[in-house]
């Protein structure tokens, strides 16, 4: 006897890739947050040497500001589908999920694109 | 056995998260993207309240809703260790403890 | 219009690995993905195996990964998948019996261990007053329409990386009851709901909501026991 189960999934929905994406996201802001802390941590209790060595080597490198950007997007699409998932948790939009998704993701675009006005003028 | 509290502060975190960030965010670097930290500034920032308050609450809430998060992650794919449970609560406290250290020495 | 259909084929008993025959059908007016199915078997191949008996919609048995998704082959109109390309496999997360028939039991064993009966409360004297537009009542009433077939249990990602994660439909028909006024053994269902492979593999991903044939949204019953799991923690809960 060979079991063997159907191991396919849903791809197309809207409600599986905002749930992929936030894990994705959330799983990458994870290492982020653990590699931020022990840097920003280590580097404060060094004192002011090490702190603008380190954050000037960072902040004046045009790839920091590139993953900067990427990170920012992380943050923020992580955040607004976390509203979202908020919405559903105090009972709100089982009906509208789709469409809050859109809405919260146009919100978002509105937002990026208003930070890369702001920071594509340093990369350039 | 924790699961029931556990899901509610993921959700207390998630909302906090959604205001401390935002504010550090911009504080840190978009409010002007051009400028290099540096450590005076941080200091300084540092000895208000208010900055104290952001950083350690971002601190805070941003470990435990990774780490939990990173369990959750876990639990979904049938991972139910308490060796898993304890590596993360101690590397948690840890960043903890290092991280609160840091932002009041300058209390 | 020819339909190219291509089958989801695998015999436990004699095969390694699945393969996928290809039949070329004949659409006719109406015709139900259960339809091309049954034509495949009648004329083509004999020795393929499906589930299915009622044909409307109701027993439940019928459910198919149809086309990148769990459909009940029997309420499929062939017209409504917008290609003339269908693949037909086996439900998703279940064990394969022979070709597109899986084993149920997983799924069963799941809703039993939620009690799935209603147990009343014995010392009422006076009959319970449900009122049929009352906002709870509401939920349960189109929640109750559920025919276990098993779409949503398929469709759901948790499912398929956690084995022991309850599930969309056990998790729904827990929330009928535990809703009910009429019902004496809440509590010990929210017992077995709040382990960590009940309400909490939940990540609101909506898959379910979007195959149930029946319209039902287990995400919304699986959200009200989360809130009910949340006020029995914090000692509020009654009922
Ligand atoms: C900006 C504010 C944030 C909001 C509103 C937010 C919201 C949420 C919510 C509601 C969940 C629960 C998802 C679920 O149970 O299905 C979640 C999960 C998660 N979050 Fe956040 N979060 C935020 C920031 C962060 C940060 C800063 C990190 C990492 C440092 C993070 C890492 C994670 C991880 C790893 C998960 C688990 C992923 C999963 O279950 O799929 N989040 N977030
Ligand atoms: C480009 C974006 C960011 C910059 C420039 C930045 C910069 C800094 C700096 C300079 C500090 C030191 C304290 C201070 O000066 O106030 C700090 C602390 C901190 N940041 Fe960020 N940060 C960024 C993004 C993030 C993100 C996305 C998170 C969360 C996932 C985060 C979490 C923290 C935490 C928890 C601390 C406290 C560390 C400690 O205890 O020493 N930061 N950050
Ligand atoms: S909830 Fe819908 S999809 Fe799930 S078993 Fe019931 S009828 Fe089928
Ligand atoms: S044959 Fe009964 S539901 Fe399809």
């Amino acid at each position: 006897m060979y079991t063997f189960k159907n191991r396919s999934q849903v791809w197309d929905t809207v409600g599986m890739w905002a749930w992929l994406f936030h894990r994705v996201t959330g799983l990458a802001l994870v290492f982020y947050i653990i590699l931020h802390i022990v840097l920003m941590g280590t580097s404060l209790l060094r004192g002011p040497e090490t702190f603008n060595s380190v954050l000037g080597f960072l902040m004046g490198s045009t790839l920091f500001l590139i993953l900067d950007l990427l990170l920012a997007a992380a943050v923020l699409y992580h955040g607004l589908n976390g509203i979202r998932i908020l919405l559903f948790d105090i009972g709100i939009g089982f009906n509208r999920q789709k469409e809050i998704f859109w809405v919260l993701m146009a919100a978002g675009l509105v937002i990026y694109l208003f930070l890369l006005w702001r920071v594509l003028p340093e990369i350039f | 056995m924790l699961s029931g509290w556990t899901w509610l502060f993921q959700r207390i975190t998630a909302f906090f998260l959604i205001l401390v960030l935002g504010v550090h965010f911009w504080v840190l670097h978009y409010q002007n993207p051009g400028e290099i930290l540096v450590y005076a500034d941080a200091a300084r920032r540092l000895q208000t309240a208010l900055f104290l308050t952001v950083d350690s609450l971002l601190l805070a809430f941003g470990l435990f809703h990774a780490l939990n998060g990173l369990h959750n992650v876990l639990e979904d794919f049938n991972v139910r260790s308490r060796s898993i449970t304890a590596v993360l609560l101690l590397v948690g406290a840890g960043l903890f403890i290092m991280g609160i250290y840091s932002l009041w020495q300058f209390v | 219009m020819t339909l190219n259909v291509k089958v989801f084929r695998f015999n436990p008993e004699t095969d390694k690995v699945p393969r996928f025959d290809t039949f070329k059908i004949e659409e006719f007016p109406n015709m139900a993905v259960l339809d091309v199915v049954m034509n495949i078997q009648n004329y083509h191949d004999p020795t393929l195996a499906y589930r299915c008996s009622c044909r409307i919609g109701m027993c439940g048995s019928c459910a198919m990964y149809i086309n990148g998704r769990p459909r009940l082959a029997c309420r499929t109109q062939v017209s409504s998948l917008g290609t003339k390309d269908i693949t037909i496999m086996p439900l998703p997360n279940l064990p394969i019996i022979r070709d597109l028939a899986v084993d149920m039991e997983p799924f069963f064993e799941k809703y039993k261990k939620i009690k799935p009966y209603l147990i009343p409360k014995q010392d009422l004297k006076e009959p319970v007053i449900c009122k049929p537009d009352s906002g709870e009542r509401e939920l349960i009433d189109y929640m109750l329409e559920c025919i276990t077939c098993g779409a949503c249990y398929g469709a759901c990602t948790m499912v398929a990386t956690d084995p022991h994660y309850l599930g969309p439909a056990a998790l729904t028909r827990a929330y009928c009851l535990i809703a009910d006024k009429r019902d004496a053994a809440t509590r010990e269902r929210l017992v077995i709901v709040e382990q960590s492979e009940g309400v909490w593999r939940c990540h609101t991903q909506f898959n379910c909501a979007e195959v149930c044939p029946k319209k039902i949204v287990p995400t919304q019953a699986i959200q009200q026991l989360k809130k009910r799991c949340v006020f029995k923690r914090l000692g509020l809960f009654r009922g």
